[in-house]
């Protein structure tokens, strides 16, 4: 199984004022290509600061960060943005949809950015809307869906430009539990076709389906298995 | 990135915000409005003036002992002017044998405004004298009758040619050729009618009258008109000479006849219908500069608002960018992103301040005898200087927008 991420030592300090929040605190660990894994921990203790690092949303303050063994420490924004684009797939636990556009505009967007012809983006967003059971919904907009729908809708997004890494930040966690087991089950098939997943939860139920669980407080890995 | 779904992104947000949208660009469209209608009305009225100068002819020019639209020390030049040597026959018989030009009359204006009276009508007639050449060189139409004879002019007969007006007040139906008229307190006999002429920058030219040069002079000299009543020779230059070379040529050859030394001014002027034009253009580079000072001020207001709303929609719209930037944005798309939608802000000011300067136009051609054009490169004016503004004043917002930081935009509720 090859590495596809390895974080090494890696701090966050946000400097509010006059605190500093120490928000990531030395953390390592690698993540193999395929696996599926969840990270839990309470609120506060660093989960987001974490995923956004991983996800290339943002910098961290100290430490080294391996992806697809390149050291991504000198990279450009323009270089992040690429990386966004091109590998990394984000579903947010407010959905984060364009509320003016449709579905399928929402989930041609990366392909916008990564210069794709107008014909081949609507055929593969199409073919993604699809994949999460949604394309009779193409033509609406977000705001005439519900909590679930666009949950999927955000997932195709993630998955239109074939990223080596899905990113979930509490997926489930503004969803009710019946639509919440319906979007794991979806994840759950993503890494059966052999995608890479991490997936921050709080509940345990859908941590339980993953394969490995790390588990994080104020800014450490307390547990890794 | 893909121009269609700029512009349709764009579309989407301005029209979100629609009311908010048009009235941000109302700056803009007065502007541009201003630019397009102050363009084609001076663009009226040059085409106007130009067209009526023309009918004087530019191949003529007019030797006189003064200068037209003098703006220096008026009296003591008129003094001066004053004592500068009359015209005479001779000079014009000069002038006409000279190489290059076709052919020179005498021309004396008398009075601006004398009484005509015929039976029991009268009215009032600009005089004045002219030769039996001046026929060709002044471009007259006769109506009806016969021009001045060499004759005429040389035994100081006692005829008259009329003007259209002065012809349709005094005889109706009536033919006039053979009619006795009273001019001021002397008796003329009608030879021939004028044609119709229309006016020239507001003055009829059907009110004239002309009689021979020679009883012309008498009036001149009775009433001691020193320079306003001179004999003016009136000279047409040959059809291959250049104007300006053909001046230079004429007062030379003058200069020569009156032993002028070398270190000594002219005393004399040839104008010309140009001094005319290019004391005309001169008025109206004044108007433009105006306009576009109008112009760039509302535009000025309209690109300040324009970066204002611009400034809010980032604001607003922070979360919107940090999802764009979590799926790949990079700076410049986002950059791109809000200049373009500044630029259709302005350019559809642009273009509706292009169509009511349009209407504007045509409505100023419907209560004036101003003919209205929109030339193009006022449009091009028009609509440039709304894409500048939109770039410009767009730049910054814009530049704002591209450097959020990513997280802090999508936390941004
Ligand atoms: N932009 C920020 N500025 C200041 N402090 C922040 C910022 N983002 C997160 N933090 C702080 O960092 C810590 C970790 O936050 P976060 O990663 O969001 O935790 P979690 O997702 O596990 O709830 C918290 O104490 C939070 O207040
Ligand atoms: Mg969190």
């Amino acid at each position: 199984m090859d590495v596809l991420i390895e974080l090494k030592n890696i701090i966050k300090v946000y400097n509010t004022g006059k605190v500093s929040v120490r928000a990531l605190d030395g953390v390592s660990f690698s993540v193999g290509s395929g696996e599926m894994l969840s990270i839990m921990g309470p609120s506060g203790s660093g989960k987001s600061t974490l995923m956004h690092i991983i996800g290339f949303l943002d910098r961290p303050t100290d430490g080294k960060y391996f992806f697809k063994g390149q050291n991504t420490t000198g990279f450009s924004d323009e270089d992040l943005a690429r990386i966004r684009n091109k590998e990394i797939g984000f579903v947010f636990q407010s959905f984060n949809l364009l509320g003016r556009f449709t579905a399928l505009e929402n989930v041609e967007l990366p392909l916008v950015y990564a210069g794709m012809r107008s014909k081949d983006r609507k055929e593969k967003a199409m073919y993604m809307l699809e994949k999460v059971g949604l394309s009779h919904r193409a033509h609406h907009t977000p705001l005439e869906m519900s909590g679930g729908e666009r949950q999927r809708v955000a997932i195709a997004r993630a998955l239109v430009n074939n990223p080596s890494l899905i990113l979930a930040d509490e997926p489930t966690g503004n969803l009710d539990s019946k639509t919440g087991v319906e979007i794991m089950d979806i994840f759950k098939r993503l890494h059966e076709e052999g995608k890479t997943l991490i997936i921050v939860t709080h509940d345990p139920e859908i941590a339980g389906i993953c394969e490995r669980i790390v588990k994080i407080r104020d800014g450490r890995i307390v547990e890794d298995f | 990135m893909d121009l269609g779904v700029l512009i349709r992104s764009a579309f989407l947000s301005l029209f979100a915000t629609k009311s908010r949208s048009l009235l941000t660009t109302l700056g803009v469209i007065i502007g541009v409005t201003t630019v397009i209608a102050m363009v084609s009305i001076v663009d009226g009225i040059n085409k106007y003036v130009y067209s009526a100068l023309s009918v004087l002819g530019t191949k003529s020019v007019y030797i006189q002992k003064y200068k037209w639209l003098n703006v220096g020390n008026r009296r003591e030049e008129f003094r001066k002017w004053s004592r500068y040597p009359d015209f005479t026959f001779e000079d014009v018989e000069f002038v006409k044998s000279l190489p290059f030009i076709e052919d020179a009359a005498a021309v004396q204006n008398v009075l601006s405004s004398i009484r005509i009276r015929y039976r029991g009508e009268s009215v009032s007639g600009a005089l004045v004298g002219v030769d039996d050449a001046s026929f060709r060189v002044l471009n007259e139409e006769l109506s009806s009758g016969r021009w001045f004879s060499y004759m005429d002019v040389i035994e100081r007969r006692r005829v008259c040619i009329i003007g259209y007006e002065v012809r349709d007040v005094l005889f109706d139906n009536e033919d006039p050729i053979g009619k006795t008229i009273r001019i001021g307190r002397h008796s003329y006999v009608v030879i021939g009618t004028l044609k119709k002429k229309g006016s020239t920058l507001g003055n009829s030219q059907d009110n004239m009258v002309y009689i021979p040069v020679t009883l012309a002079q008498n009036y001149a000299r009775r009433w001691r008109m020193r320079l306003w009543g001179s004999l003016s020779i009136v000279a047409l230059f040959k059809d291959d000479v250049e104007l300006e070379q053909g001046i230079e040529k004429l007062r030379i050859a003058l200069r020569k006849r009156r032993h002028l030394s070398f270190d000594e001014d002219d005393n004399f002027f040839i104008n010309t219908q140009e001094q005319i034009v290019s004391a005309y253009r001169k008025i109206t580079g004044g108007i433009y500069l105006a306009m576009i000072a109008i112009a760039s001020l509302s535009l000025l207001v309209g690109g300040i608002g324009i970066m204002n709303i611009m400034l809010v929609s980032v604001t607003e719209r922070t979360r919107e960018i940090g999802i764009r930037m979590a799926v790949g944005a990079r700076r410049k798309d986002i950059l791109l992103q809000f200049l373009v939608e500044a630029n259709i802000l302005t350019l559809t000011g642009g273009i509706i301040g292009v169509a009511l300067g349009f209407i504007l136009a045509k409505i100023i051609a419907l209560l004036t005898p101003l003919k209205a054009s929109v030339a193009l490169w006022s449009v091009i004016l028009g609509v440039g200087f709304s894409m500048i503004v939109g770039i410009f004043f767009g730049l910054y917002p814009a530049n704002k927008a591209s450097k959020l930081d990513p997280v802090e935009a999508l936390r941004y509720e």
